[in-house]
């Protein structure tokens, strides 16, 4: 506090003066700190009264206090980083808090993940068949209509390689080898909720020839669904160009189901070119699968397929 | 925490200490001298037993750099004593190696003879024990000991703080504290009295 007022050199024989002065009273609050003398003296008591500083020395503090309004003065807006070493805060105080901290955020990814996992399952059965038209033919469902059977083909072609409806296929460069809608170009799933059994027909088309690579009780649920071993080909045949026969309602890229069927068949043409015309309504997912089945026996298909288009 | 019999004396000007210590940090120059007069006993009592002599200069040293980085400092009073005592301890040690003396006490030339012999009051001992002394004393423990009773006894700061000015585990540096303090009641004579020091110490650990 004096010190403020004597800063200049000049003065600081007669500073040294008064601080000795002011550390005479000091020597009180020194103390103070220190062991109270009144507390039985055990041995840190007397400890501390000998090895304490008794009269903090007054050159010592000036210094300090020079470098301190030297600091200040250098860079007084620079914000000192307050590095690990530097934080003396209550360690009891942190602890908690930061844990709480961890324990929330935490939550809080886990809730994130497990949403988003949520909504790529929830995706084979609601959200697709909400996303689904956007995604596979959002144009197709609506303009399309009238096109559809002109889309159709192409599907048909692209699959087997027969040159002659070639011409138009739209995006299904894209898709690979697995015969996915032409009119789906985008995705190579074809967006009903059957996603699943899609998938298994997938496995089971690369996989059927090697053996156990399929999963046990993946490969149950699909004979269940296909009821019965034998007839697990046919069934994700129908699948796949599942979306093929059309229903009205289900929106999704039956135009393309409709072209892998013709390929997988060869002589579907008819029955595809029933199911893009209807498909622009939209085509059931169920239904769909039943009227591929159908397609990949045999001819029988294409009469059947107008049938289910009928309503 | 029975660590506390001599920080606790500590402790009521801790929050004082703390004040002021925010006041310096926002720039305030008298605050920061009123801190410097709270710390620098301790602080220098320590460096006492690190350098001997030459506590005064590493002091100033520390003080430097106390004043340069006061403002990256976060905690209270009593953080700011384990603060400073680390700046100073490691000015301490930078002095020594320069030196190439050993990390010790040096005030070895030792008038222990000259000590004190066991007292019937304490207030005697209070008065007979020199600083020369009480130095001559702690410089006979060993090292991680003495370390440990200076910062408990002349900084005032408490287990955990001590234990990470000296980057060691908290239960070490009580055991240290604890042996370390037996010892010197040994020496001080003190043994009756400092039972109740000790005993407090015993609590904790």
């Amino acid at each position: 506090m004096r010190d403020a007022e004597d800063g200049g050199p000049a003065e600081r024989a007669g500073a040294e003066a008064g601080m000795g002065a002011r550390h005479g009273e000091g020597d009180g609050r020194d103390a103070g700190p220190g062991p109270a003398p009144g507390d039985a003296p055990g041995t840190e008591a007397l400890l501390a009264a000998a090895l304490r500083g008794r009269d903090t020395d007054a050159e010592g503090e000036r210094r300090a206090v020079a470098a301190f309004r030297a600091a200040r003065d250098v860079e007084p807006g620079r914000a000192a980083r307050t590095r690990r070493r530097d934080d003396w805060r209550p360690r009891t105080g942190r602890g908690p808090r930061r844990s709480l901290k961890t324990a929330l955020s935490v939550l809080l990814a886990s809730l994130t993940l497990g949403g988003v996992a949520y909504a790529a399952m929830g995706g084979g059965g609601s959200t697709a068949d909400d996303g689904g038209p956007e995604r596979t033919r959002p144009p197709a469902v609506s303009d399309d209509a009238s096109v559809r059977p002109v889309a159709t083909p192409p599907a048909a072609t692209r699959g087997p390689g027969t040159p002659d409806s070639a011409t138009t296929s739209p995006g299904g460069s894209t898709v690979p080898g697995v015969s996915t809608p032409p009119g789906a170009t985008p995705s190579d799933h074809p967006a009903t909720g059957r996603d699943d059994t899609v998938a298994r027909c997938r496995a089971y088309e690369r996989l059927s020839g090697r053996g156990k690579a399929l999963e046990a009780t993946a490969w149950q649920r699909l004979v269940e669904a296909a009821g019965g071993a034998e007839r697990v080909e046919v069934y994700c045949a129908e699948q796949l160009t599942g979306p093929t026969e059309p229903e009205p309602g289900a929106a999704t890229g039956n135009g393309g189901a409709g072209g892998t069927g013709a390929h997988e068949t060869g002589g579907t043409g008819a029955g595809i070119g029933a199911g893009g015309t209807v498909g622009d309504g939209g085509v059931g997912d169920g239904g769909v699968g039943d009227g591929g089945v159908d397609v990949e026996i045999g001819g029988s298909a294409t009469a059947r397929v107008p049938d289910q288009v009928g309503p | 925490m029975g660590q506390r019999g001599e920080p606790r004396r500590v402790q009521a000007y801790d929050g004082e200490l703390g004040a002021a210590v925010a006041r310096a940090q926002d720039g305030d120059e008298a605050a920061f001298a009123v801190a410097y007069r709270f710390v620098q006993p301790g602080l220098l009592g320590y460096l006492r037993g690190l350098v001997g002599d030459d506590a005064e200069d590493v002091a100033a040293d520390a003080w430097l750099e106390i004043a340069r980085d006061l403002r990256r400092f976060k905690g209270d009073g009593a953080g700011f004593r384990g603060w400073t005592a680390t700046i100073a301890r490691h000015r301490a040690l930078d002095h020594l190696r320069r030196q190439k003396v050993r990390p010790r006490p040096t005030a070895l030339e030792q008038d222990v003879l000259d000590l004190p012999g066991p007292h019937s009051t304490h207030d005697q001992a209070l008065e007979t024990l020199s600083t020369r002394s009480a130095l001559n004393l702690v410089a006979g423990l060993p090292r991680d000991q003495a370390e440990a009773v200076l910062l408990r006894v002349v900084v005032g700061l408490d287990g955990p703080s001590a234990a990470r000015v000296l980057g060691k585990r908290p239960g070490a540096v009580r055991t240290a504290t604890y042996r370390g303090l037996k010892r010197l009641a040994r020496q001080l004579g003190t043994d009756g009295v400092t039972d109740d020091g000790v005993g407090t110490l015993g609590e904790s650990t």
